[in-house]
This record gives structure tokens, C-alpha cells and sequence, in this order.
């Protein structure tokens, strides 16, 4: 590498030693990027489209537009930063089995550039109709997870005979 | 929360040792951690009597298991078309 090279390389926001770590770079990383880039973002979606969904339903349905919310106050403020950051551990997760083929890209049964092209053609490309699948699966979540916890814990009261209100439902969705 | 949890789960791919004792400590964690910051204010023997009065309850955990795992399965069936039908050779 001349001196053209290494200023370019020094003044550049990424730079590999050699030009066969591209290879992996792309079609190893890049590949479980894409999968996750899209997996990552629905979850984030889904996570906290649940939420509101869940207390829209249960604002129509149960509380009589009384603008009750079954979600504690920390549990709602801290839903956003903890499990989002839980979140961050399936950005970083490796797609291509680490137990059939411990990182060796020898052992695989497949060619790389076709795992990217599945990623690519079906997950990249197709982010509108995963997000579409997610959104459906948003609101199924969001009913069945009031309906059910509703219906088996809202008569709940303590040994006072207090009623426990509806920190129990909270807690569980 | 629960269903929040299972969903992140049923997306790690290479579980291992340190993975299960992370997914495991960090619910026991969070759930006590919670608790405790919530109703640190106001908390004593009688909330804990409270507390652990529900937990006891067999229907309490039913609930929560039954809700979270119907919540969470139109994902994991579509998780299971992409990786066991569609495409098996890659995962």
C-alpha cells in the first residue's frame, strides 16, 4: 500500500487489511446485518405497537373510556429502555449456526452469496410485507393478552379484602 | 412484558450457557428490581404478603404463560415458515 493508499485508508470511515476480507465482510456480516436490520426494527415496532394496542383494547373494552391505564408508571417508563435494550442482543445474533458450523465458512452446505440472496430477495426487499405480518400480529397480541389475563385475574383481592386493582394485569402483560 | 420477553427469545439463534443464565437472571432481576422501584415508597411486610399471595396463585401463572405463548405464536410460526419450510438448507 502506497502513500496514496494509506491516506485514503486513513481518511476513510471503514478499511480492511486485505481485499479477500471483503468477501466475508459482505456475504458473512453483511448478510445477518440485512436479516437483522429487518427483525430488529419489526420487533421494535411490534414491541411497542403491542402496548398501545393493548391499551386501546382494553380502554374500549374494559375500562369504559375511563382513561384507566393497567400499566404502572415504572413499567411504562421502563418498558421502552430495558427491553429495547434486550433488543440489541437479536441486532447482534448470528443467523448461520454457530453449532453446526462454528464460524467456518468451510463447513458450509450452502454457498454464502445464496445465503445473501435469500436475505436480500425475501427480508430486505420484502421489509413492507414483514412489517405488514407484524402489524397483524400486533393486534392479535395486543387482544389476547388482555383478554385473557382480564378474564382469569380481575377479580383478584388481598387477605383484607382489598381489591389488588389491576397491577396484577400489568404485571403480567 | 412477558410476551415482550418470550419474543426476544424465540429470535436468539445460538443459545449457550451464558446466554440461558442471562435470559434467566435478567427476568428474576427485572421483575424484583421492579417491584422494589415501584414500591419502594410504600413498601413493607404486608405488600410482600400481597405480592407473594398472587404469586402463589397457580392461575396467576397460567394466565401469564397461556396469554404470552398465544401472543406470541403467529411469530413464531412465521419464524418456523422462513427457517423449517421455506428456506431449511440455510438454517
Amino acid at each position: 500500500m502506497g502513500r496514496e493508499g494509506r491516506q485514503a485508508s486513513s481518511f476513510s470511515d471503514f478499511a480492511i487489511g486485505e481485499f479477500r476480507f471483503l468477501r466475508r465482510l459482505l456475504f458473512w456480516h453483511g448478510s445477518n446485518f440485512g436479516y437483522n436490520m429487518v427483525n430488529f426494527m419489526c420487533l421494535l415496532l411490534l414491541k411497542q405497537a403491542m402496548e398501545s394496542a393493548s391499551k386501546a383494547i382494553y380502554s374500549l373494552w374494559a375500562a369504559a373510556y375511563s382513561g384507566m391505564d393497567f400499566i404502572d408508571v415504572l413499567f411504562f417508563l421502563l418498558n421502552a429502555v430495558i427491553l429495547t435494550q434486550y433488543g440489541w442482543y437479536v441486532w447482534n445474533e448470528q443467523q448461520i449456526s454457530k453449532a453446526l458450523y462454528a464460524d467456518d465458512e468451510t463447513k458450509l452446505k450452502f454457498e454464502l452469496c445464496e445465503f445473501y440472496s435469500m436475505v436480500r430477495d425475501n427480508f430486505i426487499k420484502r421489509v413492507k410485507r414483514r412489517v405488514a405480518v407484524f402489524t397483524v400480529a400486533t393486534y392479535w397480541a395486543g387482544f389476547w393478552g388482555i383478554y385473557i389475563v382480564w378474564n382469569t385475574l380481575s377479580g383478584t383481592v388481598d387477605s383484607s379484602g382489598k381489591a389488588l386493582g389491576i397491577y396484577d394485569i400489568g404485571f403480567a402483560t | 412484558m412477558a410476551m415482550t420477553h418470550f419474543l426476544i427469545q424465540s429470535q436468539i439463534r445460538n443459545w449457550n450457557k451464558v446466554v440461558r443464565g442471562f435470559v434467566i437472571a435478567l427476568g428474576i432481576a427485572l421483575l424484583f428490581s421492579l417491584l422494589i422501584a415501584q414500591f419502594g415508597a410504600r413498601i413493607s411486610w404486608i405488600f410482600y404478603k400481597h405480592m407473594f399471595e398472587i404469586l402463589r396463585i397457580p392461575l396467576f401463572w397460567l394466565a401469564i404463560l397461556m396469554s404470552a405463548a398465544i401472543m406470541v405464536l403467529p411469530l413464531i410460526f412465521e419464524r418456523y415458515y422462513w427457517q423449517l419450510y421455506r428456506f431449511p438448507r440455510f438454517f
